[in-house]
């Protein structure tokens, strides 16, 4: 009797386990599937010829396959540069902040001079201070030093935000100072302990960082938008905004677009996924 | 020399600006001067056009709205002295003249017009056009909303309605967007023709049932040329839209306001500035004499864009009466302007009249989120707040 | 052992001259970082204090007008700043909770034994690498009337779905949710690494004690994620507070104003009004009111949890 209660006891509890499974696949997975739908709206109607793309009875697979959207964009726009501009400005920003934030994270955290502690404080407090909140200042200050449509317009602002120097003085803070110390015994310069021992060992936490800087700018919005007036000087997520603009009603101009201004960072994305997800959980962690 | 020019035309006259400017560039008419043509998007236009003038990027050469050209007169290059003539339509080079000074060289006028499609009126056995009343139109929208499944009327082809119809339906009831006084312009729609004009186009959405009320972005504008609504009230350059359409359509004056006491029609035109006062004073010459060649020796901006050339001799010649578009559009805006039944935008200062923002309250009416009565007032609010 | 310890002990008897060497170094390694921040991060923002209490003409900034605090107190009867503050709050409330619970869920549930988890983390990521203008544009034609999907197989069902980005109703919900799609991915990876940090012999001694799944998540999970819910909190808090590109790409504002939120009302008051020194004194405001909230939200969190 009692063995038998304790059997099914232990059947119930693999059921309720099994079922419990079931569920959480089914609800991750569904959800899964609800996030992919945008994509799958965006390369299908990219596809589809202007009939199809404006017809009420929405289609996922288009009937007729036409790259006509690719094609107008290519040639009637300027997609091309401005995918280069985006590209120039994302790549310059990324290496001028690892640059840069690893010099003072350096010298802040490997070095001992005074000061060094306020300064730190001050560039942590700038935390505080939104993006907007400097962008009529800051439009005035671009536009008196001439460099409206600029790409350093872009790129030099946003080397100056607080986020690597932030990231790397924590990183940096753990290497063990043993490394440092023989290596001055050896009469290493302090520039070649910063060039051949602190980042040699920190390479994974610049590349997380490049990678996030890298994604970031790619997609900035409200500053190019100020300050990259000329069609020609637009970055993508700018560009694409004013291809809708363009030309009034067609979906799948649009989506095209959307796909061209997506796809690079996607494959960015697909190439060094963990790096990226790791860049991002560094910034929870500290 | 290179002279850069900015312009925010889209779709049909785009298309045909960008012709002539390559003839321009072909020909090159002034000797070595070429045009550098640089298109910045309706929406952030004029925005670009001030944030550029104020960090010394603004071009030599700009199009700029007559509406518009007080926002940026005190900045503007006045060019009066430099023009080699000035033969153009007296009521728009007015318009270029504030304070006493020509600053913009006129291009065009650009009235609106009621477009409909021909297959659906036939259907719906309509036969009386060109109509010469309200009532002739109303019988036909309901003949259309009554005997077909298409929808009767999508006011405006961008928001369902915009200040195109609006104005044109305040002016025809004799009344005014803005009264300027003593102590500046004031918003005054709030009452008699502009209340009257936003409970008209409410009920085009409610109880006459012509359309609905949605004011998506180009709704009508797609179901219009898909072929499903009737009539449409727009500017000049829709014909460039039309072109390519599988249906019969056509072109006959607004007589879209019901107890209209006059008829008018809501008009701007393209005029062109030089937006950067420190260019040097040869290259303000040579501007000019582009800007003069650019709406003088432009027989496509009429016949193929569609617009009213500004200047005399263009307008008035031959080519243009023997333009495949004269007897479907042009002869009707010819008509309307010599009968001076063109209602332009007052030129406000300090406000930036077709910004969307300035025009949700009328959306609202449409889309039936509030009462016509309240929207006008909190459009009244809105436009006196920033005038 | 602090920095400043291991440096002190590094450094041993070294001599007086060595400091000044580090000294100069010191200030040599932070100079072009130092250079770009004061020039691009501090200055504006001492130039636009200053900029705020002046009717600041932007073409010849030498004939503007001083006029004290005037900017700052136009905003108390500024129904245009106190709408979009009303906007922006809405937006806040209605992301920033839906964001972090549900990205706690997801976390969750990817944190269990579940097959293909690394696939669901890159899919439920990947959003997030879009930029705010692709974002925007797909889901423009999702939520499209006449020909969007959304509101085809809503009408399926026979209900008529409403113009979502045209409706008083629905633009914001509908902005709020295409966010959630957009930006959920980088809290949900945040929490997803901070659950897989909390050590597995917690839960086997709440098991052992009798604790079911939600004491457990109550008493474990909850506690020892909260630095890493904190922090979503707060970054959400922030991204919320400044949204510009969703409302300016998909509604201009509208219908009305009902989606013209404060960084939008800031731009036009700047850009289409142009009246530079009022947009100043706005962005300050803004800047106060996002410092106030953030601590709030620090308290509010230390007194649950410590």
């Amino acid at each position: 009797m009692s063995e038998k209660t304790e059997s099914s006891y232990g059947v119930t509890a693999l059921t309720e386990e099994t079922i419990r499974s079931i569920t959480i696949h089914a609800v991750m997975y569904g959800t899964a599937f609800l996030f992919l739908i945008p994509y799958a709206w965006m390369i299908s109607s990219s596809l589809k010829t202007s009939q199809e793309a404006l017809s009420p009875n929405p289609s996922w697979i288009p009937h007729t396959i036409t790259f006509e959207w690719y094609i107008r964009l290519l040639t009637e726009t300027f997609i091309v540069q401005w995918l280069i501009n985006t590209l120039i400005i994302a790549l310059s920003t990324t290496v001028l902040v690892l640059v840069v934030d690893s010099m003072i994270a350096f010298a802040i955290t490997r070095l001992d001079w005074p000061g060094q502690r306020y300064i730190l404080g001050i560039i942590i407090a700038s935390f505080m201070v939104p993006g907007f909140v400097n962008i009529i200042p800051l439009f005035t200050l671009i536009s008196d030093l001439g460099l409206i449509n600029n790409y350093l317009a872009v790129v030099l602002p946003f080397a100056a935000g607080p986020i690597g120097v932030f990231l790397l003085v924590q990183f940096f803070k753990e290497i063990p100072y043993e490394l440092q110390e023989a290596a001055q015994l050896d009469g290493f310069s302090t520039f070649r302990i910063y060039l051949q021992i602190i980042l040699p060992l920190s390479k994974s936490v610049l590349t997380a960082l490049g990678l996030f800087i890298f994604v970031w700018s790619w997609n900035q919005f409200l500053w190019p938008l100020i300050v990259l007036q000329q069609e020609k000087a637009y970055t993508l997520p700018i560009g694409i905004v004013t291809v809708r603009n363009t030309y009034t009603y067609q979906p799948a101009l649009v989506m095209a677009s959307a796909m061209i201004a997506s796809v690079p960072l996607f494959l960015v994305f697909l190439a060094v996924q963990d790096k990226l997800i790791s860049a991002v959980e560094m910034q929870g962690v500290t | 020399m290179e002279i850069s020019y900015w312009t925010l035309l889209t779709g049909g006259d785009g298309e045909i600006m960008v012709k002539l400017i390559k003839r321009f560039n072909d020909e090159q008419p002034l000797g070595d001067v070429t045009i550098s043509r640089q298109r910045v998007p309706w929406d952030e236009y004029y925005n670009r056009l001030f944030t550029a003038m104020t960090s010394n990027e603004a071009p030599n050469l700009a199009i700029c709205h007559g509406a518009y050209l007080r926002r940026f007169s005190d900045l503007v290059v006045p060019i009066g002295d430099l023009m080699s003539n000035t033969n153009y339509v007296k009521q728009i080079l007015d318009a270029c003249t504030i304070d006493d000074e020509i600053r913009a060289v006129p291009m065009d006028s650009h009235p609106v017009g009621l477009y409909y499609n021909e297959d659906i009126l036939k259907e719906a056995g309509v036969t009386n056009t060109p109509f010469d009343d309200f009532s002739q139109f109303e019988e036909a929208c309901n003949k259309i909303r009554d005997e077909t499944d298409y929808t009767p009327f999508g006011p405006s082809p961008n928001t369902g309605v915009e200040h195109r119809q609006y104005l044109t339906s305040i002016a025809s009831l004799g009344g005014k967007l803005v009264e300027t006084g003593g102590d500046g312009p004031k918003a005054v729609f709030d009452q008699g023709p502009g209340l009257e004009a936003a409970e008209y186009y409410a009920s085009v959405s409610g109880e006459r049932k012509w359309d609905i009320p949605d004011t998506s972005e180009d709704r009508v504008n797609r179901e219009f040329l898909a072929g499903n609504i009737g009539f449409m009230v727009h500017g000049t350059w829709t014909v460039n839209r039309l072109r390519d359409v599988d249906f019969n359509w056509n072109m006959m004056k607004p007589y879209v306001t019901p107890n209209a006491t006059q008829l008018r029609t809501a008009a701007d035109s393209h005029t062109l500035i030089l937006p950067d006062p420190k260019m040097s004073d040869e290259r303000i010459k040579t501007t000019v004499k582009v800007a003069e060649w650019l709406t003088q020796n432009n027989p496509e901006w009429g016949a193929e864009a569609g617009h009213l050339p500004a200047y005399i001799p263009t307008l008035e010649s031959d080519d243009l009466r023997n333009a495949e578009i004269w007897d479907v559009t042009l002869k009707d805006f010819m008509e309307m302007a010599q009968n001076g039944q063109l209602a332009y935008y007052p030129q406000l200062e300090n406000f930036d009249i077709y910004d969307q923002t300035n025009w949700t309250w009328l959306l609202d009416a449409y889309a039936h989120n509030v009462s016509p009565k309240e929207a006008v007032s909190n459009g009244v609010q809105t436009w006196n707040s920033n005038l | 052992m602090s920095t400043k310890d291991q440096l002190s002990s590094l450094k041993g008897g070294f001599l007086e001259q060595r400091s000044n060497k580090e000294l100069i170094e010191g200030i040599l390694f932070s100079l072009p970082y130092l250079a770009t921040f004061s020039l691009f991060l501090l200055y504006p923002l001492l130039k636009g204090g200053y900029m705020s209490l002046f009717e600041w003409n932007p073409f010849f900034p030498s004939e503007s007008e001083f006029i004290g605090v005037q900017n700052y107190a136009r905003m108390m009867s500024d129904g245009a700043f106190w709408n979009s503050l009303g906007n922006t709050l809405y937006f806040v409330v209605l992301t920033v909770p839906m964001i972090v619970i549900f990205s706690l869920g997801l976390a969750l549930g990817v944190n269990r034994d579940i097959k293909g988890r690394g696939v669901l983390r890159a899919v439920f990521f990947s959003p997030y690498i879009l930029t705010v203008s692709v974002a925007a544009l797909i889901w423009i034609e999702l939520y499209a009337t006449g020909y969007g999907p959304i509101n085809s197989y809503l009408s399926l069902t026979g209900i008529n779905p409403p113009a979502w980005l045209q409706s008083y109703t629905w633009a914001m919900p509908a902005i709020a949710f295409m966010t959630m799609w957009w930006i959920s991915g980088f809290s949900f990876v945040i929490l997803l690494s901070a659950r897989q940090s909390v050590p597995e012999y917690l839960y086997e001694a709440a098991k052992l004690d009798g604790a079911g799944s939600w004491r457990a998540f109550r008493d474990i999970t909850l506690p020892q994620m909260r630095h890493a819910i904190f922090f979503v909190v707060i970054i959400n808090l922030v991204w919320s507070f400044q949204i510009f590109g969703q409302p300016y790409i998909m509604t201009h504002g509208g219908p009305g104003k009902e989606t013209e939120t404060l960084v939008m009302y800031l731009y036009n008051v700047a850009f289409n009004q142009r009246n530079f020194g009022y947009a100043a004194a706005l962005g300050y405001v803004l800047t106060g009111i996002l410092v106030v909230v953030s601590f709030a939200n620090y308290y509010l969190f230390r007194g649950n949890n410590e």
